[in-house]
């Protein structure tokens, strides 16, 4: 038996799931809400989805975050100097700049010039967490750590959060990942605190894990580290779960309600890309479900599943699996989700055998995190695995994205 | 014309017995299709200008990746190409596959050079007749170099492509080869044995069947007649040898848990360990196995032809197998054949009972033993199964019991009338104490059977005592068994 | 004469987003920048190449190098100066006007930024009308135009003036790059307005806006389709679902960077046609069932039919549902010497372009 709860702010909503099947489902408090869901069955997982009340936490969280960027050069404007999305820049209270970084290959474009401004840093405007990203750094992380050791001999009470450990390539994309992490760690922290309380007021030895933005279940520690992953999760755990009450397990998932939103589930896996647009209008390089909410025609020959949601009734010539859902299709999409790493390196491989080697140690890297995530022993598996070649740059660099799913 | 195009080649034979069987077949679509011309293709335009019937072979335009085989595969179905051949290197995707099916153009990959290849290709188409003889000559020399049976059919299915052969005996037994050839139906051709008497056939499937290539097998098939017929009579000409290595091979395939090499030397001596068998073991008394088992050999072969001899400890050892044969009708063909064969010992045959298999062999063989060392006055050939408990008997200690008996016994042994009475004991406890079987038995009159119970009742021999009968009755069986027997 | 303001701007980046798919932040910060250059400077006049007096000095803006790295490493905001002043110095004249070398999503961007800070006038032309990987490959070189001197700029600060021959100068130049971190904003093809005149693709930067407001007002999947043949002259080749990826499948052709990509697209109608695109940094090469339907010059381009975004090669994945399109090049790259500088056969391909008919 598993328990899926999406927390929104105000009500959790619960649902219980035995062998992929809706057994029951109900809303409410949450540490009520688990016991009457369990009613005494055993249950082994409880995974909770709490993206809405991070999300709706960044509006409370703004100018408390320290960001410091790593460069070659300094840039003029407040255009380059600051960031595109205006979120970013609410949560961001102060802002530095250090000369140094690597390009994607991990040469050094400039020596770290830290001296004079180690102390500077560290009082990171009178802020408690500090964000550095490095340009380079998704490749060759040695200055972001570089500047996090120098800062905390300073200051060793600094929060650090180095865009390294949260993102992909993109220098904007990795600072606002980061950023976004740094804002979220005290609301998560007090909310990974609850959701393990509430788990652990069930009988019996019950796992507790949370979903993330690409429909992974990930453990409270992780969570609590890296909250930006969960941000989305509801896309995910809507499509998953409407694809569970659909009993499909690779469709397309129309979602019918005050607006239409289409999205595709693969090997019971919402679809992915990195760098897409998020809540506020944020690009993270941290995956999220593709979503259109554009209504378009299925395409091919997919399954399509339709779920009908605040009593749509119109679903207009879409022929497919009709699901009216009686549970919360994100509470459904959370008590599925498994143990889930995504990945997104870029890296150099000059012959086949090197980029076949370099794939390989990024699968297995994916693998380790699902089995730190939780994933019985064994059950993880690779599930997407792609090497494209950077454009424009020299022959042999290649961004990479694994998939790693288990079991828990 | 029309001889000219009876004359070309297909692309089957090519992937028979043409250079084409080097390749991996990616898409055998239209393989029946003639090949007129070879083309080399170096730039893709030259398939734009290939004439139809041509093989294609892709050097260096293949090289531009997946897409120029694409391209070449669309041409060639434009211009009516019989076949495309790819280096393998450039790693021919699925939907590339896909496509030549969609278009039903032969495709296939090369590993060597293509060149090369295609060298081959048109050294093939040049002379077609020439392809057939390079295949049937190469069969011919590697015919010569094999000696057994199995590697002579081994060369058909190794050498010939698209064929599978087997060696199969008159009653559909597989002697050699692949067992799936034998059941399908296909070329067959009989194969006669070193007296050049019907002794087998050997048996083809084709997967395809172009008049000219059916020709093509049938005449390797004849060629191998004769390197068969010799590899049956060189197994049958050294019988020293034969005899040496059949004993080995026994001895092997008998072990508890015989080694694969030990059964694929049965299955080469022509030996079949699978089905249902029937052993027979002879004993020849008074006699060295040793000294005796060449002559032996010689007339058995004359008698019983292929059927193995194969000299044990104390005797020899043969079986039967097939479904049909059952204890009672081997020992007919073993009663018979041991009067015609006129040994130069006396010997007597043992049954053993059917068994399947291994195992079953080896018990058989065990019965065997057991029913040829039991001593039955007046029967040559004797059946595990008829005898029953009785053969335990025979693995009695005779020679030790009989002399201890002579020591237990004495005085009844010493007397002038001993064996006599030693004979009547046993009758009467062998007919269960009835006097008149025993008598009847004896060949004499009831009261003489009286008189030497009585007789011996005075040397304190008491045949009725319950706990005498059956150490009296084993020691007068092992004295009877240790004594010569005695002239009719 | 027409302006290009800040309001311009997300139009004529929609516009040229359909001719090479990137996205990111780093556009955004672009747009941006560019943005409030403009408001600093003042809307840059956007001018025919007839409107400037003949002898008037002008040069191409481009970057060279990789969006990603450009996303890794954003520029610092001084390259367009930087990259202006330092060919100006080289040639020992100021310029009169920038003009892009392929008004395409951040290349679209930067010589409007360079006019912005350098209160230059911007050509209202093109010399790709499209994207192609070589520097070389533009109607300015086609019309004989010099490639260098050139000036190229880093974000790092490095300042590097090549002077070479056209063939050598792009070599020389990707060392440089992939020592600056991977991309690198160049000032070349020094000539003057008269000497442009003939070697552009005219009226390249209004239609990008054009082509933008469109795309932007566009109903639903089929209007845009409509709307892309009415404006660009798209031709469909086909729609279907990629099934096969594949990296390496081929040599990389002459000195180009990136690796070589071949996507197969399987048709959802009739016979399920394989639409196979040869791709290196930008899809080449389309083959419907082995025989060429497409070819560079031409802009081939995969539209997402789910999520109404252009898939370049290096976001393409196995499963995607694309419309495979073909925007025809300007005609000036249908010529004999186009078609030598940017066909099929520049790129690798020995096979004629489908305008040539059947190949020699």
């Amino acid at each position: 038996m598993r328990i899926g709860v999406r927390l929104t702010p105000d009500l959790a909503h619960g649902a219980l799931v035995a062998g992929g099947a809706l057994v029951a489902s109900r809303s409410g408090e949450p540490r009520e809400l688990l016991t009457r869901l369990a009613s005494g069955s055993r249950v082994d997982t409880v995974t909770w989805d709490v993206s809405a009340v991070l999300d709706a936490s960044l509006g409370s969280v703004t100018g408390r975050v320290a960001a410091v960027r790593v460069l070659p050069g300094v840039a003029r404007g407040t255009a380059l100097g600051g960031h595109p999305s205006p979120l970013v820049r609410s949560l961001v209270g102060w802002r530095g700049h250090v000369t140094g970084g690597h390009d994607l290959f991990g040469a050094e474009l400039a020596p770290l010039a830290l001296d004079d401004q180690a102390a500077e840093l560290a009082a990171a405007g009178g802020l408690d967490t500090l964000v550095v990203t490095a340009t380079g750094a998704v490749g060759r992380a040695d200055h972001e750590r570089e500047v996090a050791a120098r800062v905390l001999a300073h200051r060793p009470g600094l929060r650090l959060c180095l865009s390294y450990e949260v993102g992909g390539p993109g220098l904007l994309e990795r600072e606002a990942a980061a950023v976004l992490n740094a804002a979220l760690l005290d609301v998560a922290d007090d909310l990974v605190d609850r959701c393990a309380a509430a788990t652990a007021a069930l009988p019996g030895e019950v796992g507790c894990g949370f979903v993330t933005g690409e429909g992974g279940r990930v453990s409270a520690e992780r969570l609590r580290s890296l909250p930006v992953l969960a941000l989305g999760a509801d896309d995910a755990t809507r499509l998953s779960g409407a694809a569970v009450l659909g009993g499909a397990t690779d469709a397309l998932v129309v979602l019918v309600g005050r607006e239409v939103v289409v999205g595709h589930v693969r090997d019971g896996l919402p679809h992915v890309e990195p760098d897409l647009v998020g809540p506020h209008g944020v690009r993270l390089a941290a995956p999220r479900p593709v979503l259109s909410r554009t209504p378009v025609e299925p395409a091919g020959h997919d399954h399509v599943v339709v779920a009908l949601l605040d009593g749509a009734e119109d679903v207009g010539d879409l022929a497919g699996t009709l699901v009216r859902p009686d549970a919360d299709l994100g509470a459904v999409g959370a008590a599925c989700a498994r143990a889930g790493a995504w990945l997104d390196v870029v890296a150099t491989a000059d012959t086949a055998d090197e980029l076949d080697q370099l794939r390989e140690r990024v699968r297995q890297r994916a693998l380790t995190v699902v089995a730190t995530s939780g994933s019985e022993p064994g059950a993880a598996r690779v599930v997407a695995d792609t090497a494209r070649p950077v454009a424009y740059l020299r022959s042999g660099v290649y961004r990479l994205h694994v998939r790693a799913t288990g079991a828990s | 014309m029309s001889s000219r195009t009876q004359e070309e080649l297909s692309v089957a034979e090519l992937v028979h017995y043409g250079p084409l069987s080097q390749a991996r077949a990616l898409v055998t679509a239209n393989l029946d299709r003639r090949v007129s011309h070879v083309e080399l293709v170096g730039e893709l335009d030259q398939v734009r200008r290939c004439r139809p019937y041509t093989a294609i072979v892709l050097h260096h335009a293949a090289a531009h990746g997946v897409w120029a085989v694409e391209s070449a595969l669309r041409l060639a179905w434009e211009r009516g190409a019989s076949c495309v051949v790819a280096p393998e290197d450039v790693g021919v995707p699925r939907s590339t596959v896909q496509l030549a099916e969609r278009l039903r153009v032969a495709l296939f990959a090369v590993p060597a050079d293509p060149a090369r290849h295609a060298l081959d290709l048109a050294g093939a188409i040049a002379s077609p007749s020439a392809a057939r003889a390079m295949l049937t000559a190469r069969c011919a020399e590697l015919f010569g170099e094999r000696t057994s049976a199995r590697g002579i059919v081994g060369v058909v299915n190794a050498e010939v492509p698209g064929v599978s052969a087997a060696l199969v005996a008159a009653d559909g037994h597989v002697l050699a080869g692949q067992s799936a050839a034998a059941a399908a139906p296909g070329l067959r051709v009989p194969v006669p044995g070193p007296d050049g008497r019907p002794w087998a056939e050997l048996v083809a499937r084709l997967s395809t069947d172009s008049p000219g290539w059916v020709e093509v097998v049938r005449t390797i098939l004849h060629l191998a007649r004769a390197p068969l017929a010799a590899a049956v009579a060189r197994g049958r000409l050294s019988l020293a040898d034969r005899v040496a290595e059949d004993r080995l091979i026994l001895t092997a395939l008998l072990r508890d848990e015989p080694s694969p090499d030990a059964e694929r030397a049965a299955a080469d001596a022509g030996w079949r360990t699978a089905g249902n068998h029937v052993a027979v073991a002879l004993r020849a008394e008074g006699v060295s196995i040793v000294d005796a088992t060449p002559g032996l050999v010689a007339r058995w072969r004359e008698t019983f032809a292929d059927r193995p001899l194969v000299p044990t400890a104390d005797g020899w050892v043969t079986w039967w197998t097939g479904d049909e044969a059952t204890a009672a009708t081997v020992a007919r063909v073993v009663e018979k054949g041991l009067t015609r064969l006129a040994a130069p010992v006396a010997l007597t045959a043992g049954v053993g009972r059917p068994g399947r298999d291994l195992p079953g062999l080896r018990r058989s063989l065990t019965e065997a033993g057991l029913a040829a060392a039991g001593r039955d006055e007046g029967a040559r050939v004797r059946c595990f199964a008829d005898l029953g408990a009785r053969v335990v008997l025979a693995c009695l200690p005779v020679g030790e019991i009989a002399a201890a008996s002579a020591v237990a016994l004495r005085e009844l042994v010493e007397s002038p009338e001993g064996p006599t009475l030693v004979a009547t004991i046993a009758a009467v406890l062998d007919c269960g104490g009835s006097t008149s079987q025993a008598a009847a038995r004896l060949g004499v009159h009831r009261n003489t059977v009286l008189g030497r119970v009585d007789r011996l009742r005075a040397k304190g021999i008491d045949i009725d005592s319950a706990d005498r009968r059956l150490a009296l009755h084993i020691a007068c069986y092992a004295l009877l068994n240790a004594w010569p027997t005695p002239e009719p | 004469m027409r302006e290009i303001s800040a309001a311009d701007l997300p139009a004529l980046m929609t516009g040229s987003r359909l001719l090479s798919a990137s996205t990111g932040f780093i556009v955004d910060a672009c747009l941006d920048w560019v943005a409030e250059l403009v408001d600093r400077h003042g809307p840059v006049p956007l001018v025919g190449v007839a409107d400037l007096p003949p002898e008037s000095p002008c040069a191409a803006i481009a970057m060279v190098g990789s969006v990603t790295a450009l996303a890794e490493l954003p520029p610092t905001g001084e390259e367009p100066e930087l990259a202006v002043r330092a060919l100006e110095a080289r040639l020992g004249h100021p310029l009169r006007a920038v003009m892009p070398l392929a008004a395409a999503t951040v290349n679209a961007l930067f010589p409007i930024a360079a006019a912005a800070v350098s209160g230059l006038p911007l050509v209202d032309c093109d010399g790709m009308g499209r994207v192609l990987p070589l520097i070389q490959q533009s109607t300015y070189a086609l019309a004989g135009l010099p490639l260098t001197p050139l000036a190229a700029v880093g974000a790092a600060g490095d300042v590097v003036v090549v002077d070479a021959a056209a063939t050598r100068a792009d070599p020389l130049l990707r060392a440089a790059v992939t020592t600056a971190g991977g991309w690198m904003l160049c000032a070349m093809n020094p000539t003057t307005a008269g000497h442009l005149r003939n070697a552009a693709i005219p009226g390249a930067v209004s239609r990008l806006i054009d082509v933008g407001r469109v795309l932007r007002t566009a109903a639903d999947h089929t209007a845009l389709l409509d709307d892309l043949t009415r404006v660009l002259g798209a031709k469909l080749l086909g729609s279907g679902r990629v099934v096969e990826l594949s990296h390496d499948t081929r040599p990389t052709g002459p000195g180009l960077p990136a690796n070589p990509t071949s996507v197969a697209v399987v048709e959802y109608t009739g016979a399920g046609r394989l639409i196979r695109l040869e791709a290196q940094n930008e899809f080449l090469l389309a083959t419907v069932d082995g025989a060429v339907a497409a070819a560079v010059p031409d802009l081939l381009c995969l539209l997402d039919r789910r999520e109404r975004r252009v898939v370049d090669p290096e976001s393409v994945v196995v499963g995607d549902h694309v419309d495979v399109l073909v925007i025809p090049a300007a005609p000036v790259w249908h010529t004999p010497e186009g078609l030598r500088l940017a066909g099929p056969r520049a790129f690798g391909f020995p096979v004629g372009h489908p305008r040539e008919g059947i190949s020699p």
